[in-house]
């Protein structure tokens, strides 16, 4: 009997400990909330709070306040001696204008709980530019985009030897950069948003699939061409998507809905 | 006071032990390489805890000498980075050893022969009575609370494809219609109507549809506290969930065959099809006005929590219309849901929304850039109403959490809500459900003075709670006596008896206490500290295993099992989440044994080796291994037992809920009456489960409980075991989320966007379950005498728990 009943409250005490680890009230106690303040020409701009459990959007800068010559990258806590346009962590250095600002960005620079981001306004020329002749975005998700790695290297042979022969060089084709995208649809097209250099994608769903889902603009999809293989036996259709007006993206794009390139997706 | 200072020593080192393995989780969450460190000071006070429990065996032997002495020296010095067990190994250092420990025994206390009492005054028979009753008047009670003290009827329907295409077929809403297709779809739902509902006095009705995963008694807390306040509530379950069926193939009605692909295979609808299948319901109620004449068709209001928030802003749209006067929901609440393909959709809708989304999210993760985030989706909520896309005129630049924005007589009302709490708790959370109630109230112009604080739903929880307890407690009262009382089975009760006898030797052998000192006439033997070291570090390695294999084998199984992880309707293996846990409990079931059979060999030899070559007593204990060993008619008896057991467990279970509509369940743990798609789910996973549930029972019964240990430790010591691994999956999982607001389980890697977040929100139920299991299959070996029925018997009645409160993409 006395162990039948330790038994049931060892059960009922387990089940309150459980309940009780999931007394959300006490995380309160361990937010750490910073006071984030925009500056622009010494003025404050915008100023929002952040916490581990909230961001805020960064504002943006009327092209009207930014001089001739001149880009506005971001917002940046750090000092303009410690900021390196050329190095490749530039980009890690700030966060873009309009861009979700989290906890972890500005956790460090904070005095008093209070972190000053200032505007990264810098000479347009002052950051080299990597040229690519295109970007190539495929889908990384073979079971949804029915493409896998292999075939993708397979493309990318065929696609050089076609480029070639329309002329384009080999220091050209030599920049080429076909990268594959992780993910569900949102995920996958949040991140191609957020590099902001890809031409081409390959292997997603329809236009309206990748806008509703996946969070794209209607007007940055140029073209939408519809392509189908077989995968595993069935049927598959996927897309490509042009987002660049580009020569390059246009030879590539026909190139990518050619019968040519498609017959090598089928599995 | 020697003995007692060691031993506030050695449970402040045991203690120090448990807060080292939790700082070691910890930065082990955060990556920080500082981890090693707090595991070695872990390891170090877990070897400092062991030695001095066997000093003071040495002290209770009276045999504490020269090398005890030195011992305790090197012992209290290590013992600083335990600070307080260092003060008491002083105390002990200084104590005056010359004390003798004397065991003495009351000579008047006698354990003389008991009676044999009839089998009514045996324990097992009252328990199993007070149990059963317990069961009953839980069941009435928790029917009172769900009832509102049956002023509120609560039934349950299935909608099938005769009503839809009668009621839904041809009749749109707003150029919208579903209708069931596939003619072996059904779905199961809900109706909590109060009483004085009717066509005189028409309510508001209120549609619920719960998550991925959930069924629709998760969700009865919305459906009390709204029906108590005047609405007719729906609850569905969403499809291949609960008693729903999967989500079909195609039909074509012309043809009554199903519509084949060129492959000549069926076309799949998707499992979560209509809208979770509330597109169904919604649409069937709304037409039917003979059948829900009592329904107010003007006010009308959608709830739905995590996906079933999705499908429930989507349905909304699906039947908005032109304005607020044509929209069929006139009231729509989204709980746990903000991603864009919902977001998409708020500028079709034509009705008052509320937006509710757990501030402590742990899937919040995936929402961190300007389209998705939370701050993002909330701004766009309360902008982009009634067919605004663009924000224009009014547009607010910035919103306030718990605020109104528009006008409920316009239907262009929008409210945020941002609750302390996280995603899978947030039905359980008194503010998110008064919010919801808030929001209905005012939306449908609800008729009640009832405040929204003043909640009674959790009465329901507490009195099915109370009920699984005593149903379990039920199972094993009767087990007990089945193996006492029917002839046929006594065999076991024999072997049982035969087992502890062999036990309390071994226990005789090692124990300190007096009157077991008094009853053995051979001399008390010291538990050295080889031999505790090589009981734990095994124990703390399976644990330490468990808690880091469980993501792995949960991404492992979305490959082993890819019909399932692409929600793809399968006889193999069909229960996506729970493939995880069963890969988890095969693999470290499969450790378990093969740990404890290597242990046991390997302290064998080191006793063979030992004996010859210093001549002492061969202490190998190789009867271990005997209790695998069963007589073939009592494997059968005990298999026998465990499927009547089970039976009389879900018999009871499925009685209840037909009488009272309440199935035994606390939160995340239930018990739900048995439906035939999961049954036969269950029977695909029984075998694969028992793995690890005879993994457990062979650890306790014939490793724990053969170290000489106290009844009450055995069960803690299996208890903690079993359960502390994936205890330290939450505590690494939440310590980083606390501090970074970042999930630690959340993509599998940098390079793997698989999202692993959901398989932690299942370790809440995962864990009392594992937490108990020892206790039971300890309760049931020792009847038994074997550990094969008992270990049968939770596997048969735990598997069937967690799989009917999940998904099962079986085409059923």
């Amino acid at each position: 009997m006395k162990k039948i009943i330790t038994s049931l409250l060892a059960f009922i005490l387990s089940i309150s400990s459980v309940f009780v680890l999931t007394s959300c009230a006490a995380i309160k106690g361990m937010e750490e909330e910073f006071n984030v303040v925009f500056i622009h020409e010494g003025k404050i701009v915008a100023s929002d709070t952040v916490t581990q459990f909230k961001n805020t959007l960064t504002p943006e800068i009327d092209e009207a306040y930014i001089p001739d010559g001149y880009k506005f990258f971001g917002w940046t806590a750090y000092s303009m001696n410690e900021i390196d346009p050329a190095s490749p962590e530039f980009k890690t250095t700030f966060i873009g204008g309009g861009k979700m600002l989290h906890y972890r960005d500005v956790k460090g620079h904070e005095s008093n709980r209070t972190v000053v981001m200032n505007a990264l306004i810098l000479d347009k020329n002052a950051v080299p530019k990597e040229y690519h002749y295109v970007v190539i975005a495929w889908y990384d998700k073979t079971t949804t985009s029915g493409m896998s790695q292999s075939q993708i290297d397979t493309m990318q042979t065929k696609l050089t030897q076609y480029l070639k022969s329309n002329g384009v060089s080999d220091g050209d084709i030599a920049t080429i950069v076909v990268r594959g995208y992780t993910g569900n649809v949102g995920q996958s097209c949040g991140q191609i948003m957020s590099d902001d250099d890809v031409d081409i994608m390959l292997g997603w769903g329809s236009a309206d699939n990748v806008v509703e889902t996946g969070g794209m603009k209607e007007t940055s999809l140029l073209e939408s061409v519809s392509i189908s293989f077989t995968y595993n036996g069935a049927t598959k259709t996927r897309h490509v998507h042009r987002l660049t007006d580009t020569p390059a993206s246009l030879l590539v794009t026909q190139w990518l809905t050619s019968a040519e390139c498609v017959e090598i997706f089928n599995s | 006071m020697l003995r007692r200072n060691l031993t506030t020593a050695q449970v402040i080192e045991y203690v120090f032990t448990f807060i080292y393995a939790v700082v070691t989780a910890m930065f082990y969450s955060v990556g920080d390489g500082l981890y090693w460190l707090f595991l070695v000071l872990g390891l170090i006070t877990l070897c400092l805890g062991l030695y001095t429990q066997s000093i003071k065996t040495s002290v209770t032997l009276d045999s504490f000498g020269a090398k005890d002495k030195i011992a305790l020296i090197v012992v209290t010095a290590l013992s600083v980075i335990a600070f307080p067990a260092c003060l008491f190994n002083l105390f002990a250092l200084l104590d005056n050893q010359n004390d003798k420990y004397v065991l003495t025994v009351n000579p008047e206390y006698s354990q003389a022969e008991k009676p044999d009492r009839p089998w009514y005054k045996k324990a097992a028979f009252i328990v199993g009575v007070v149990a059963l009753s317990l069961i009953i008047v839980c069941s009435l009670v928790g029917q009172a609370f769900e009832t509102s003290g049956w002023q509120v009827s609560v039934k349950d329907y299935s909608l099938t494809k005769e009503q839809t295409d009668i009621y839904n077929k041809g009749q749109d809403l707003n150029g919208t219609s579903y209708t069931i297709d596939d003619p072996t779809v059904s779905v199961s739902y809900t109706v909590y109507k109060p009483n004085y509902a009717s066509a005189t006095n028409q309510l508001p009705a209120v549609f619920v549809v719960p998550g991925f995963t959930r069924t629709k008694a998760t969700m009865s807390q919305y459906a009390i506290e709204l029906s108590r306040r005047g609405a007719v509530v729906f609850v569905i379950d969403p499809g291949s969930q609960g008693n729903t069926t999967y989500g079909g193939y195609e039909y074509d009605d012309a043809t009554e065959s199903y519509v084949l692909d060129e492959n000549g295979n069926k076309t799949q609808n998707s499992y979560s099809v209509a809208r979770s299948g509330m597109g169904y319901l919604l649409q069937y109620v709304f037409n039917d006005v003979d059948d829900f004449d009592y329904i107010d068709r003007d006010r009308i209001g959608l709830v739905g929590h995590s996906a079933g928030g999705g499908d429930s802003a989507k349905l909304a749209a699906d039947f908005a219309g032109e304005n607020y006067e044509d929209s069929i929901v006139k009231a729509l609440y989204i709980s746990g849901y903000i991603k864009t393909s919902a977001a998409n959709v708020f500028y079709k809708l034509h009705c008052n929304a509320a937006l509710s989304y757990a501030k402590y999210d742990e899937g919040s993760f995936r929402y961190q850039d300007e389209n998705q985030a939370y701050e993002v989706i909330a701004k766009r909520f309360i902008n982009e109403v009634d067919s605004k896309t663009i924000p224009s005129n009014g547009t607010f630049d910035k919103f306030i959490e718990d605020q109104g924005y528009g006008d409920f007589s316009e239907g262009t009302y929008r409210i945020i809500h941002h609750e302390d709490i996280n995603h899978c708790f947030e039905m359980y959370d008194g503010q998110s459900i008064a919010n919801t109630t808030a929001f209905f109230t005012a939306a449908l112009s609800m008729d009640t003075e009832i405040a929204d604080a003043e909640q009674v739903w959790f009465g329901q929880e507490i009195s099915n709670g109370l009920a699984l307890v005593a149903a379990f407690a039920l199972v094993i009262a009767l087990a007990f006596m089945i193996v006492e009382y029917v002839p046929f089975m006594k065999s076991l009760a024999a072997a049982g008896n035969i087992r502890l006898a062999n036990e309390r030797a071994i226990r005789e052998r090692y124990t300190s206490d007096a009157y077991e000192r008094s009853l053995s006439d051979k001399p008390m033997e010291r538990r050295s500290f080889a031999k505790r070291l090589i009981f734990w570090l095994p124990t703390i390695l399976t644990a330490i295993i468990a808690c880091l294999d469980y993501i792995p084998l949960a991404r492992w199984s979305m490959d082993l099992f890819p019909d399932a992880a692409g929600n793809v309707y399968t006889f193999v293996f069909p229960a996506r989440m729970m493939n995880a846990v069963f890969l988890w409990a095969l693999v470290n079931g499969a450790v378990g044994l093969i740990v404890w059979a290597l242990t046991t060999v390997c302290e064998n030899l080191y006793y063979i080796i030992r004996s010859a070559k210093t001549g002492e007593p061969n202490r190998a204990d190789w009867s271990k291994f005997q209790g695998l060993a069963v007589k073939p008619l009592d494997l059968l008896k005990s298999i026998g037992l465990a499927i009547v057991l089970f039976l009389v467990f879900y018999g009871l279970d499925g009685l209840m809920y037909a009488i009272t509509h309440q199935d035994w369940r606390f939160m995340l743990i239930s018990a739900s009456p048995l439906n035939f798609r999961f049954f036969v789910t269950w029977l695909i996973y029984l075998a694969g489960f028992y793995v690890f549930y005879l993994s457990n029972s062979v650890r306790v019964n014939l490793g724990v409980a053969r170290e000489g240990y106290k009844e009450w430790q055995v069960m803690l010591i299996g208890g903690l075991a079993n359960s502390l691994g994936l205890v330290f999956i939450l505590i690494i999982n939440y310590y980083v989320y606390f501090k970074t607001g970042t999930v630690f389980y959340g993509y599998y890697s940098p390079t793997d966007y698989s999202e692993m977040w959901l398989y932690v929100n299942m370790v809440f139920g995962l864990i009392p379950m594992m937490f108990i299991l020892p206790v039971f299959n300890r309760l049931m070996y020792k009847k038994t005498g074997n550990v094969y029925g008992g270990s049968l018997l939770w596997c048969m009645i735990f598997i069937m728990m967690s799989l009917s409160a999940s998904i099962s993409f079986i085409p059923m």
